[in-house]
């Protein structure tokens, strides 16, 4: 088990009700963007010297960032449903963050 | 940048100790900054979230009755539900949610009337038939009109569906809607209709992905049933079903079955965020099953088969860590059969 923060990625993505057969909150909006427009990731875990950030879109690599920075701008995505994630490793040590599925619309 | 509502923040120390006796460490100067001006200028300019209004939907409700029984409680109300400017060509595929009437409007449960029996009717209808429209569904509703994806549910067993479908085309006057394969998905009773539907009609079903329900139908020797994709996602703390899933793993892979699973660490009974999963399965394997150009204007679809060696295998010895693995099935070598099928590359990511 690593020693190392756990990875996540920092987007709006509901958590879930604790109890049984709820609906989303009111309000509640699940990840949605515009098609084919920059927008910004953030993801949290390892730092340290040596550090890689990779972040994926299925089985698409969108960045790959070295150093300690984990902020960063991604091209848009074409329309549809994407799984993002965030993959750290640092000193041998590979991380996955939980995807969050996000839905690029196009603008009509 | 966009954060979520609740932000966990984590501190950890390096260095100290003899790496065995536990190190009492006490944060005393910590202090955390909110930007009051909230997002700063560059991610104003380049990040929104967009999601335009659903749009109106059309429901369509269906009075139907369960061949074999007698008296008041066979009749049962299917539902349809599509957006009302769609064009019924371009309708790829159902989503069945078995046993299932949830809808939300506006953040809220839609509301229904009880008849008797299976009868469900929304409280904005005076009759057991008929179509209403629909406005304010839950965004997430997006998903499904972007892949020309439509819904069907209501109070009914399995066992129902093909006459829920005859009765909704009569309703709808959507004559091939009998015709159009289906995704299916349910939660605890409803997952494991969703797994009996794929049992009754393994010719139509897409995939499907009983949740919570341990690993319902596992115990099928059917060949077609097992060649339909299935995703089981449990909670890990749910009492038995992720014992019974661990226990089928190794089983359902001396069948050679196209089926996988999925814990959720530390979830009890609730599908909590099984839907991160399970949309990305639904839509690979509409990818991988749908024939290009397939028309079911046209008459029944024939579902591409899928190939054990084809798809990729996720190493439950791996799924408790921070970097569970996945491997492509033909390049596998290992000797454990705690392994969960999963049809493409990019499902096997996600997982």
């Amino acid at each position: 088990m690593s020693e190392n923060p756990k990875t996540v990625i920092h987007f709006p993505s509901f958590e879930g009700h604790d109890t049984f057969g709820h609906p989303a909150p009111h309000g509640w909006h699940n990840s949605f963007l515009e098609a084919d427009r920059p927008f910004e990731l953030v993801a949290s875990g390892a730092v340290g010297d040596g550090l890689r950030v990779e972040y994926f879109a299925g089985t698409r690599k969108l960045k790959v960032l070295k150093g300690t920075d984990y902020r960063v701008m991604l091209e848009g995505l074409e329309p549809g449903l994407h799984a993002v994630y965030a993959v750290t490793t640092l000193g041998g040590t590979t991380e996955i963050s939980r995807p969050v599925t996000v839905l690029f619309q196009a603008r009509p | 940048m966009l954060l979520p509502h609740k932000v966990w923040v984590g501190l950890k120390v390096m260095g100290g100790g003899d790496g065995k006796t536990p190190v009492s460490v006490t944060f005393d100067r910590v202090a955390l900054t909110i930007e009051a001006a909230g997002p700063g200028g560059e991610t104003a300019k380049a990040f929104r979230e967009y999601h335009p209004p659903v749009e109106t939907h059309r429901l369509y409700l269906a009075k139907a009755e369960a061949a074999g029984r007698k008296g008041d409680d066979r009749f049962f109300s299917p539902f349809l539900l599509l957006p009302k400017g769609m064009k019924p060509a371009a309708i790829r595929a159902i989503l069945y949610t078995a046993g299932s009437k949830e809808i939300t409007v506006e953040g809220k449960l839609f509301p229904w009337d009880k008849g008797t029996g299976g009868l469900r009717k929304p409280t904005a209808m005076a009759d057991w038939e008929g179509a209403l429209d629909v406005d304010g569904l839950d965004p997430s509703t997006q998903i499904l009109v972007h892949y020309g994806v439509v819904r069907v549910g209501g109070y009914f067993a399995p066992e129902q569906y093909a006459e829920a479908v005859r009765q909704l085309a009569r309703v709808s006057g959507i004559a091939h809607l009998p015709d159009v394969p289906f995704l299916v998905t349910g939660a605890s009773f409803a997952g494991g209709y969703s797994a009996r539907a794929a049992q009754l009609y393994p010719e139509k079903t897409i995939a499907a992905a009983p949740v919570i329900i341990g690993a319902a139908g596992a115990d099928t020797a059917d060949a077609e049933v097992l060649a339909v994709p299935h995703l089981h996602v449990i909670g890990s703390r749910d009492g038995v079903h992720l014992a019974q899933v661990e226990k089928a793993l190794p089983a359902l892979r001396e069948k050679h079955a196209l089926w996988g699973a999925a814990p959720m660490w530390r979830v009890y009974h609730r599908q909590h965020k099984s839907n991160a999963l399970i949309f990305p399965f639904f839509l690979e394997a509409m990818r991988l099953r749908l024939p290009a150009g397939a028309d079911p204007t046209n008459g029944p679809v024939t579902l591409t088969a899928l190939k054990e060696q084809d798809g990729w295998l996720g190493l439950a010895d791996t799924w408790e860590t921070n970097a569970p693995r996945a491997v492509p099935a033909r390049e596998y070598r290992g000797e454990s059969k705690n392994v969960a099928w999963l049809p493409s590359e990019t499902v096997a990511r996600v997982w």
